[in-house]
């Protein structure tokens, strides 16, 4: 996958080394990777994009930056298996 | 012309105390004078007492907590710095304050026969006596120095603790204290320095920056749990309720798990309990017997007010430290939960008696005996937190008196019975589904009779009168969709709790060090959420030289310097450590030096600009926009024109503001002088101004103000009368 610059696309943070996220936001995608799996045995089967759609309803519930997090992700059409790799990466 | 005061005569024989402050001073004076009226004069500012006490003359002197501060050996501003002395503060205000102190120590002590060390019996006050005596008298008169030790500034505990004078101070705390002077000053100035100078070389800014041994960790606390709830993504789950009733007793009973993760499975169970009858399962009977709560130590002291008051831990303190110095309570600064044996209770309660609205409580305490519900927790120098009993001499009013009456209440309900209470755990089946309700009845109040009413609530669901086999009828059952919650934000409290948990700080600073992360800009002002800067600090910290903001180096120092106070490890020895961990601390700033300073500039320009409250257009100049200013340490604020620097025709248009208030932008501007219109808003009350000194729509809303306190005046008189 390619780097963005040396920059969070997200905030413009700069980064260290060869992140992704800056260390804000990939501390979110761990969460919201991780919370994935709860999420999808609550309703016993639930994609990626149904999880990420039910978390922009309730907005006020989730973290600034799972938020803006889940926003790009959505922009940008990231793929999970992709995500999951950054999430485990670091 | 004034005369400049003359130093007061000595008596030809005499005894020098010290004691830690004035307030003070004039206690043990008076209680140690024979006839209760001790010879009394000030030197500038300075009070001094003589008294007659069986036959010898004792002067007491007062310090101002510490008269000497650490100061660095030699000058600049740099890093590493390991050489100290103790000295006369530098700066210069704090320095005139304390000058008459100072002389007037010097006056007497050289020529006395006798020394006592008098302040507050603690390792503070060991540090603030001998330093004083050393630094004044020399080494000699610090070696032969008696100590004072006692409680509660009552007279009886100070007569006693006069008759019973330790022969020397405790050299063992001294060097505990010390240690933590030394040590603290040491990372305090370099790290602090560090950061400051990482900046300042870098980017050629000057902005004072600190971190310290205990500032630093506490500081990670806050930003982790920030990170904690800025990431934060809530798991689903759901809850089953259902409405029965009985005998016309309406109640809403939960199912049995509390929390169901899977929805068809939540749904299954509505389904199923829908339309059907309840029946009393079990019924379940206990009876608790609860003992009155422990007596007061410091860190209860802070968490109860802050439940029942909502009051910050620092201002606690400052208020049970004023309740302290009036004698109607013993020392604040306690850990412990245990009663001295020699305490006479019986007398204490007696006295309390005598204040009208002690009069049936503490009777209520005397019918059940004179052996007070104790805690586990101990400490060497002092007792729990307990009323000295003594009247005060004028009526308490406001937090003062809040406090004092929580204090009192707790102290008396030290003595009443446990209270007992009947739980019964009802379980009613639906089908195959289990409901419960908890029904909680007060058999008998026992000391939360007293306490009241700061006694805590007991959550208890609707009295059900049923017996096992009973039929209910189900009304309805609610499935309700739940988010789990992000973990809380700390507030004053709870962050003090965490720092009395990782046993880092003493109980003494701790409430001080969170108010010195809102001074730094470290906080927000008014909530216990890091600002960009403090995220900005710990972040680098973090990458750089983490050893200073984790917990362990900074409890491991804790652990020295109370070995150090038992007289199981040196002072040098912890000393030398320090400064080898220190060492290494420094070395690493050095060498990330470019990084931190160009990432700090970045984080201080956010956070500058965020902090930046823009009111309005200038209405002089036209160009510039009316921005707040406010100072860090005074707390005042003003608005001034950001084209105030601008070269040769700069803009000089200010105007005062209301201190310690929040100030919003409103977008109206006022129809008299052009000046935009700002939303105060102070102590729970809001209101709109000009910002404008001069303008008449202002002088009208002080004049309105000054109506109102009149009136509030002439309303309390007028009550007071009445009384």
């Amino acid at each position: 996958m390619k780097i963005e610059e040396k920059y969070c696309p997200i905030n413009n943070e700069p980064l260290r080394d060869e992140e992704f996220f800056c260390r804000n936001h990939l501390r979110a995608l761990k969460l919201l990777v991780t919370t994935y799996n709860s999420w999808d045995e609550a309703y016993e089967g639930l994609s990626w994009e149904e999880y990420l759609e039910k978390l922009t309803k309730i907005k006020e519930s989730v973290g600034i930056w799972a938020q803006e997090l889940i926003q790009y992700i959505i922009d940008n059409k990231i793929n999970y298996a992709d995500l999951k790799k950054i999430a485990k990466s670091e | 012309m004034t005369e400049k005061p003359k130093f007061p005569d000595r008596p030809s024989k005499y005894t020098v105390g010290i004691a830690e402050k004035p307030s003070a001073a004039k206690k043990i004076a008076q209680a140690l004078d024979d006839k209760g009226k001790p010879l009394s004069g000030t030197y500038f500012r300075a009070p001094y007492y003589i008294c007659d006490h069986k036959g010898e003359k004792i002067v007491i002197l007062a310090a101002l907590g510490h008269l000497f501060e650490l100061q660095q050996e030699g000058k600049g501003w740099y890093y590493p710095s390991y050489d100290f002395y103790w000295s006369t503060k530098k700066n210069e205000r704090e320095e005139a304050r304390l000058k008459p102190y100072i002389d007037l120590i010097e006056w007497f002590v050289p020529h006395s026969e006798k020394h006592v060390v008098m302040t507050d019996f603690d390792v503070e006050g060991e540090v603030i006596g001998a330093v004083t005596l050393k630094k004044v008298g020399g080494k000699k008169v610090l070696a032969n120095a008696k100590r004072m030790c006692y409680s509660a500034l009552t007279k009886t505990a100070l007569q006693t603790a006069y008759s019973e004078l330790n022969e020397q101070i405790n050299h063992d705390i001294l060097n505990s204290g010390l240690t933590r002077h030394y040590v603290d000053w040491l990372f305090g100035i370099n790290v602090s320095r560090a950061l400051s100078l990482s900046l300042k070389n870098i980017t050629g800014w000057f902005y004072p920056l600190s971190a310290g041994r205990v500032q630093a960790p506490t500081l990670a606390f806050v930003v982790e749990r920030e990170a904690g709830v800025r990431s934060f993504v809530p798991v689903p789950y759901w809850v089953i309720d259902a409405e029965m009733s009985f005998n016309g007793t309406k109640v809403t009973l939960k199912h049995s798990k509390r929390r169901i993760r899977i929805k068809s499975e939540a749904e299954t169970i509505e389904e199923k309990c829908n339309s059907k009858k309840a029946q009393v399962s079990k019924i379940e009977s206990k009876r608790i017997e609860d003992d009155p709560l422990n007596p007061f130590n410091l860190g209860s002291l802070q968490s109860e007010v802050y439940r029942v008051f909502r009051y910050t831990p620092s201002y606690t303190l400052s208020l049970a430290e004023k309740l302290y110095l009036d004698a109607l309570i013993s020392y604040p600064r306690t850990n412990s939960e245990k009663f001295p044996e020699e305490l006479d209770h019986t007398e204490i309660i007696t006295n309390l008696k005598k204040q009208r609205k002690y009069a049936k409580l503490s009777s209520l305490a005397l019918d059940k005996g004179t052996k007070p519900h104790e805690g586990s927790k101990t400490d060497p120098a002092h007792p729990p937190i307990y009323p000295t009993g003594t009247k005060p001499d004028k009526k308490l009013e406001g937090a003062g008196e809040k406090l004092y009456d929580l204090i009192v209440k707790r102290y008396l309900s030290l003595f009443g019975e446990q209270r007992i209470r009947e739980q019964k755990n009802i379980k009613i089946a639906i089908d195959t589904e289990e409901f419960k309700a908890t029904n909680t009845i007060i058999v008998k109040p026992g000391w939360t009779k007293i306490y009241d009413p700061y006694t805590r609530e007991i959550k208890s669901d609707p009295v059900l009168n049923v017996k096992e086999g009973d039929e209910l009828k189900v009304n309805k059952v609610t499935l309700s969709d739940k988010l789990t919650k992000s973990p809380p934000r700390y507030n004053e409290n709870s962050l003090l709790n965490e720092m009395t948990k990782q046993e880092i700080g003493t109980k003494a600073t701790r409430a001080a060090i969170i108010d010195k992360l809102r001074i730094r800009g470290y906080v927000e002002e008014y909530e216990i959420i890091p600002t960009v800067l403090g995220e900005g600090v710990i972040s680098l910290l973090r990458d750089y030289v983490p050893n200073i903001i984790t917990p362990e180096m900074t409890r491991d120092l804790e652990l020295q310097m109370e070995k150090v106070g038992i007289g199981e490890e040196k002072l040098d020895t912890v000393l030398s450590e320090a400064i080898k961990n220190l060492q290494k601390i420094l070395d690493e700033f050095k060498e990330n030096e470019a990084q931190i300073g160009r990432e700090l500039q970045r984080r201080l320009s956010e956070t500058l600009n965020k902090r930046r409250i823009t009111v309005g257009t200038c209405p002089n100049c036209k160009t510039g926009e009316l921005i707040v200013i406010k100072s860090r340490v005074t707390k005042k604020q003003f608005v001034g024109c950001t084209n105030y620097q601008k070269d040769g025709e700069g803009c000089s248009t200010s105007a005062p503001l209301p201190a310690r208030s929040k100030i919003f932008p409103t977008e109206k501007v006022c129809e008299i002088d052009g000046f935009p219109i700002v939303e105060v808003e102070r102590r729970g009350r809001k209101w709109e101004m000009c910002v404008n000194i001069e303008c008449s729509t202002r002088t009208i809303y002080e004049g309105k103000n000054k109506q109102n306190s009149k009136a509030s005046e002439q309303k309390k008189t007028k009550k007071s009368e009445k009384r």
